[in-house]
């Protein structure tokens, strides 16, 4: 791991967020800090329910393997991530093809793992893949890297819950003709942030989409989405509400490189404010050169709606359960995008559990 | 006037005109009928110069101009105009401005002065009244939230305010009511005269009620397969395409 | 919308990629030794006959400029500047004592503001501008003057001011941009030369647009003018300012500091028009523009508006921002930013919400063609104390070509549970069928894209006063020519 590239560090010695706390693209997430709430509490939750649902796979299912050659790979631009490199450094690396197993929903429990992860696909066949990232306490960046084949397809369900510092890396490459559906769910977390790294092949859709609500410190979600070939298609879409002094932060980059014409790429942060001692810092970008292309953002933050709670209590409805439906209808917009019923179903059901 | 010989045209390397001739003269109303798909519309925008569109053959003299070597905006100011399917909205540029521009850019190539502000005003109340297009409409930016009629009203208020020598009508009966095709129609029979030509592209025989044509064509194929006078269109109105193109 | 017409007209009178301003006018000048040291600032305060305070004022500043890295936090392209290769200062000689009545200047520079179209002469002022022109580093003439004093409103150059009005220059300067802001700010700070002062009195609306036209003309010059309004309670004034520059090979330098402040219930309106030269195609040449305006709302209930169209440059790093500390104050921004060929431009603004039910209105087109680059950085910080704020902001940004590049960075930051912050962008090319359609009534494709872009930015020339706007629409089309093949 000595063997380093130039590159590389650099980004580990003069892009160490956790030294260095201007930097750009680590401004909202303040890794250097260390928080300890009173609300936080270790309360892990129950998933035998998933389990009846799910393949779960083991550490055996894994073979070893060597992912130094990652470490340049997003070496072009100004924008690169110390997560990716640090981890690589840190950390030995195991892969899984996912075509080997035939069940339709497959689920890891990272927790179990000191590894980094690379997961490769080459099948169209729908497959759900659970990522359960949860009660993690450690400032340790880890990497989860995805590579879809050509024509291949794959949906992620990331649970990340009841971490106290949980930092990670994870980049999707895909080639082309590739689909992926990527949904976080996030809620209790203490310190959280996850990056992602997309590059699409050509007539690729993303979708990448997230909720997080009731966290007690940072919750942080950047991403950089590469379009990097024709007729590319990337659908982003994070929701949050932060009560409690917390923050959410959300910064997101759309990346349109010359050649890649007929981008469509849409990208929206919704917060919800619930209180003044809260934080919603958002940082939605675009940076096209291609000019035959169809590229939007939207951000916005508000509180919930007076008018409708008001409408709610007219109804005999009271204050604290009218609030919680709103909630829940504002974030089950998310969860509505997941395409496995049963996961589908059960993420819900989590969603009515924790608020 | 306009003298179209063996044309074709593709466009994404497909060939949609394939072989088509076609002769106006001076004075002439022509109309040109086919079912969806035939090379309709496609044979307006070759003639317009629309870009994407590429001529493989053939050829189309324009008082005595080979039309095809022509820039767009020289096609229209050597008087051929293009009256939309779909007009297209451009947010920003009130009405009444795109109308003195594109006359100013007429005269312009003419050689002649600019139009005098108060000639202008005049000039498009007088037209805009025939029409029943309200001022209020003029102020508005261009298309933008027209209705369907109004757009299309809109389209012949530009002819009428240039003047073309040969116009291309492409389904300016879509999407009117009956109202509003009486007052297009007439708007398009008050400009009919000797020195003037008109090409228009339909559907139905429901808008050649309203201008009557000289001359019917059929168009199947990217190709002229029947031509004749008003009865033809009379005729295909009670038998249908595929039928008349059997017979053709 | 005569306007635009003219706009028309104009692109057809002109030679293709002519920069309309590109004359220099050939006057004795004092100068600055080259170069950049204590000296230097020294020199240009003895120069204006500035009393000590001020001297200090700008020692101090110089030590802060030396202290701070350069600001690199926007997406540009800046050659290493060597601030050692710059005059500071420059002076027509003619104008060491300062002229008494527009007959006593020298008819060489009168004849430079006639080209610019400048209606500097009294019979013009008629029409209602009263000009601050500054010709390089000194004011040469202030118009109008005698009009607006009746009505108590102060109208000079602000090397006047630091003479009569001490007290206001004071208070005031620097009290919205500190020194230590950054680095361009200090530098403009210690070595500012001239530039514009307005103090419009408690209650009174400003009759006239107030305007100053600016120009860089000796070689080499580095032009930091300092302007500095004040409005008062219950006060209205607007403000109008121009830039252009002649052509010249060399990067001249551009570092101006801007400050607003608008007491209670007060107003001020603030538009500018900016076209320095921005260098040949190949890049050669051309004005870097680092521009620090802010504007603080000092007040409850009172207003900053700014309304920028920047079409020159060959580097453009400006943000207009509003600090809306008075509760209900509000703040807005309109810019049309154009960049064609190798031009660059990072420009956007900054929302700080401070007071209570404050509102901000953010409204940003950028056009970019040839292989220009063109940003939006924008901030929007609603403070904790903020409540029942909002903003809205709307970003759209169009690319014609497929060379340049089109980029949007807004930090949205709300600690205010109460409050609304809405931000949309969109980029797109040059719509096609819209050109088409244009076409196919005649117009040729330089017009058809004036036409088209002149309409996506309507909603911020609209915001210009007349004048300016005929202006305006011209310099869109114009500095779109050569765009399509």
């Amino acid at each position: 791991m000595n063997n380093l590239s130039s590159h590389g560090n650099k980004i580990l010695n003069d892009f160490n967020p956790f030294k260095n706390f201007k930097l750009e693209n680590y401004k909202y997430a303040q890794l250097h800090k260390d928080h300890t709430s009173e609300n936080f509490s270790d309360s892990s939750y129950d998933y035998n329910e998933l389990l009846k649902i799910s393949h779960n796979l083991q550490k055996t299912d894994f073979e070893e393997t060597d992912l130094s050659s990652k470490v340049d790979k997003w070496n072009f631009n100004s924008i690169d991530s110390y997560f990716r490199v640090s981890s690589l450094s840190n950390r030995s690396s195991l892969t899984l093809n996912l075509d080997n197993f035939s069940q339709e929903v497959l689920l890891v429990d990272v927790n179990h793992f000191s590894e980094n992860i690379s997961f490769t696909k080459n099948s169209s066949k729908n497959q759900t893949l659970i990522l359960i990232t949860s009660n993690i306490s450690n400032p340790k960046p880890r990497s989860i890297f995805f590579d879809l084949a050509e024509n291949s397809n794959l949906e992620i369900l990331q649970l990340a819950l009841s971490n106290n510092k949980s930092f990670i890396y994870f980049e999707i490459n895909q080639s082309d003709f590739s689909k992926m559906n990527f949904i976080t769910f996030q809620s209790n977390n203490n310190h959280i942030r996850n990056e992602y790294y997309a590059s699409l092949g050509e007539k690729c859709e993303l979708n990448l989409l997230g909720l997080n609500f009731k966290n007690n410190f940072i919750n942080d979600n950047f991403s950089y989405i590469q379009h990097s070939k024709p007729s590319t298609a990337s659908n982003e879409i994070f929701k949050s509400i932060v009560d409690n002094g917390a923050i959410t932060n959300f910064q997101g980059k759309i990346y349109v490189d010359p050649i890649a014409q007929k981008t469509d790429g849409y990208q929206m942060s919704r917060s919800l404010l619930l209180d003044s001692k809260s934080k919603a810092n958002n940082k939605p970008e675009l940076e096209i050169y291609a000019d035959d292309v169809k590229c939007s953002h939207g951000s916005t933050v508000a509180k919930l709606s007076q008018n409708q709670i008001y409408y709610f209590k007219t109804r005999g409805i009271d204050e604290q359960t009218a609030k919680n439906i709103l909630q829940k209808a504002f974030l089950v917009e998310i969860i509505e995008s997941l395409q496995n019923k049963e996961i589908k179903d059960f993420s819900k059901k989590l969603l009515d559990n924790l608020i | 006037m306009l003298n179209i010989k063996d044309l074709k045209a593709s466009i994404e390397d497909k060939q949609i005109i394939k072989g088509l001739d076609l002769s106006i003269n001076k004075g002439e109303v022509h109309a040109l009928m086919g079912p969806n798909g035939s090379g309709k519309s496609t044979l307006s925008y070759v003639l317009s110069g629309k870009e994407g569109y590429e001529i493989d053959s053939g050829s189309v003299d324009f008082k005595g101009k080979n039309l095809l070597e022509l820039d767009v905006d020289e096609r229209s100011n050597e008087g051929l105009f293009l009256a939309f399917q779909y007009p297209m909205e451009i947010p920003g540029v009130q009405t009444s401005f795109f109308l003195k521009t594109a006359i100013n850019a007429k005269r312009k190539y003419q050689g002649l002065e600019e139009i005098d502000a108060l000639e202008f005003a005049k000039l498009v109340k007088s037209k805009a009244e025939e029409l029943s297009i309200s001022p209020d409409m003029l102020k508005r930016d261009l298309n933008v939230n027209y209705s369907g009629g109004e757009k299309k009203k809109q389209e012949i208020l530009q002819m009428s305010l240039l003047n073309p020598e040969m116009a291309i009508l492409d389904e300016t009966d879509s999407g009117l009511d009956i109202d509003a095709l009486k007052i297009v129609s007439e708007g398009v029979n008050k400009l009919r005269n000797e020195n003037n030509s008109f090409l228009v592209i339909t559907h139905y025989q429901r808008l050649l009620n309203y201008i009557k044509p000289d001359f019917v064509h059929i168009i199947a194929d990217g190709k002229i397969v029947k031509s004749g006078n008003f009865s033809l269109a009379l005729e295909l109105e009670e038998k249908g395409y595929e039928e008349i193109s059997k017979t053709a | 919308m005569a306007a635009t017409e003219q706009t028309i007209k104009q692109v057809n009178n002109l030679g293709s990629n002519d920069y309309k301003y590109g004359f220099s006018t050939e006057i004795d000048d004092i100068k600055s030794p080259k170069g950049l040291n204590e000296d230097t600032v020294k020199f240009i305060s003895a120069q204006k006959n500035e009393p000590e305070w001020m001297l200090e004022w700008r020692l101090n500043a110089f030590k802060v400029f030396n202290k701070l890295p350069e600001p690199n936090w926007a997406k540009l392209n800046i050659p290493k500047i060597n601030f050692q290769d710059y005059y500071y200062y420059s002076s027509p000689k003619s104008l060491k004592d300062k002229p008494k009545s527009l007959d006593e200047i020298d008819p060489d520079i009168l004849k430079t503001y006639e080209k610019l179209g400048i209606p500097l002469q009294e019979q013009k002022l008629l029409s209602g501008v009263a000009v601050d022109a500054v010709f390089d580093s000194v004011s040469v003439a202030t118009t109008y003057k005698k009009q607006l004093s009746d009505l108590g409103i102060i109208f000079c150059s602000i090397s006047e001011a630091i003479k009569t009005y001490p007290d206001l220059i004071k208070k005031y300067l620097g009290s919205v941009i500190p020194v230590s802001d950054h680095s361009f700010a200090a530098l403009n700070s210690a070595v500012f030369t001239d530039g514009s002062f307005v103090y419009i009195p408690e209650g009174v609306r400003c009759p006239v647009e107030l305007s100053t036209y600016f120009r860089i003309n000796a070689i080499n010059t580095g032009q930091f003018e300092r302007t500095l309004i004040v409005a008062d309670k219950d006060s209205y004034v607007s403000y109008l300012e121009g830039c252009t520059a002649p052509m010249r090979d060399e990067n001249q330098l551009h570092a101006a500091n801007v400050e607003l402040i608008a007491l209670e219930n007060a107003e001020i309106k603030y538009s500018t028009v900016q076209n320095w030269y921005p260098g040949d195609s190949e890049g050669k040449g051309g004005i870097y523009n680092f521009v620090t305006k802010r504007g603080a709302c000092r007040g409850n209930n009172s207003k900053i508006s700014w309304t920028q169209v920047e079409t020159g440059s060959a580097i453009t790093w400006k943000y207009p921002s509003c600090i809306l500390q008075g509760d209900n104050s509000k703040g807005e921004f309109y810019s049309v930013a154009i960049t064609n060929n190798r031009q660059q431009a990072d420009t956007g603004t900054k929302m700080i919400h401070i007071g209570k039910n404050t509102s901000s209105k953010i409204i940003s087109k950028g056009i970019s063609a040839g292989y220009a680059n063109n940003t939006y950085r924008g901030l929007v910080n609603i403070h904790s104390k903020a409540s029942k704020s909002r903003n809205f902001t709307q970003c759209d940004s169009l690319l014609i070509g497929n060379k340049c590049g089109a980029h949007t960075v807004p930090y949205i930051e709300s600690s205010n549970s109460d409050s609304m912050i809405e931000h949309e962008a969109t980029t797109s090319k040059i719509n096609e069928d819209q050109l088409f359609y244009c076409m196919q009534r005649g117009l040729n494709s330089e017009d058809a894209v004036g036409l088209i872009v002149n309409g996506f930015c309507k909603e911020v020339l609209q915001h210009l006063p007349m004048e300016f706007a005929v202006e305006a629409q011209k310099l869109v089309a114009i500095s779109l020519e050569g765009s399509v093949g």
